[in-house]
């Protein structure tokens, strides 16, 4: 068995739901907006965002993972998922590169503040063997799917990164 | 912020205002890194990134897709975006003067929703492709 049909028989492994760290908040909304240079008055202007249709300030639509990532300090056991899985099966056949290829992100509702985000991550696709500039190797997506704490979809994300081994390696 | 927006406004080929940010720093790498939590060494250290054979570190392929996200929500109002997608190409590295333009390609009803999709290009200093994108948004008409 290749190690690509060990991945694509893993394909619908679902793993979480995961929670949250923090609750949706000014402070984190900010720091983002501040590495993005966004001045978009509706993450940070409270007399203006309540004259919106959310009725207060919301968290920036792509932030919905930045509230997922796992804590930095202390080093934690890291959850087992179906794409660190897979990954991991491609580096242990000696695919070691990595690159982020695409990414979508559909939105269903908003990140108010106090929100509270969890997640969970499905395996949804591994393609064939495939030779690109890079080299050679498979592209694996995973669904991030982003809930909030009344158990509706705020955010899914399909994110797709190619793991091979380096042209000329 | 983006202004209000109608479906009967829009044609297909209308340009989407470009945006053209501050030259990648250091210093916004590390503001994304504790933003995002993502502090990988390829984004934070330029050895690091050198033997990884990108000669220098490389910013967050989602930094840049927060300055194409910029561009849409300049334009489309938060509340009417569905979906957003980006397809990463060459990497953005420190200084690199990011642009990001676009147009729209479709308007169609569907299902009762009056639908916009557009597509945009970030482009460094040099003309070179970095990322591209497509957004699909539900507009209101002013027929109801």
């Amino acid at each position: 068995m290749s190690v690509y049909d060990e991945l694509k028989a893993m394909v619908g492994e679902e793993a979480g739901p995961f929670p949250a760290n923090d609750e949706v908040n000014k402070p984190m909304i900010r720091h983002w907006c501040e590495a993005m240079e966004d001045g978009n008055p509706l993450y940070s202007d409270e007399e203006y965002a309540k004259t919106t249709k959310y009725g207060g300030i919301i968290a920036p639509p792509q932030m919905a993972q930045a509230y997922c990532i796992p804590v930095l300090w202390p080093k934690q056991e890291a959850a087992p998922d179906p794409l660190a899985k897979a990954v991991g099966k491609m580096d242990e056949a000696g695919y070691f590169g990595v690159v982020a290829t695409t990414t979508t992100q559909e939105y269903f509702k908003p990140m108010k503040l106090g929100d509270r985000l969890n997640f969970t991550l499905k395996l949804i696709k591994v393609s064939d063997e495939k030779t690109t500039r890079l080299g050679t190797g498979c592209f694996i997506t995973a669904e991030y799917t982003y809930k909030n704490q009344n158990g509706e979809v705020v955010c899914k994300q399909p994110f797709t990164v190619m793991k091979f081994k380096p042209a000329g390696a | 912020m983006a202004q209000e927006l109608y479906f009967e406004d829009i044609n297909v080929g209308d340009a989407i205002p470009s945006v053209k940010k501050d030259p990648v720093s250091k210093d916004q790498l590390w503001r994304y890194g504790g933003a995002s939590g993502d502090f990988n060494p390829l984004h934070m250290d330029d050895e690091w990134g050198t033997m990884a054979g990108m000669g220098g570190r490389i910013a967050h392929g989602m930094l840049l897709m927060g300055f194409v996200g910029q561009a849409v929500t300049n334009y489309v109002p938060k509340k009417y975006l569905k979906k957003f997608s980006v397809r990463f190409g060459s990497m953005t590295k420190l200084d690199d003067v990011i642009t990001i333009s676009g147009n729209i390609k479709d308007k169609r009803t569907e299902n009762g929703g009056n639908i916009i999709t557009g597509e945009l290009l970030a482009t460094d200093q040099n003309g070179d492709m970095k990322v591209t994108g497509t957004f699909e948004a539900a507009l209101p008409s002013k027929s109801v």
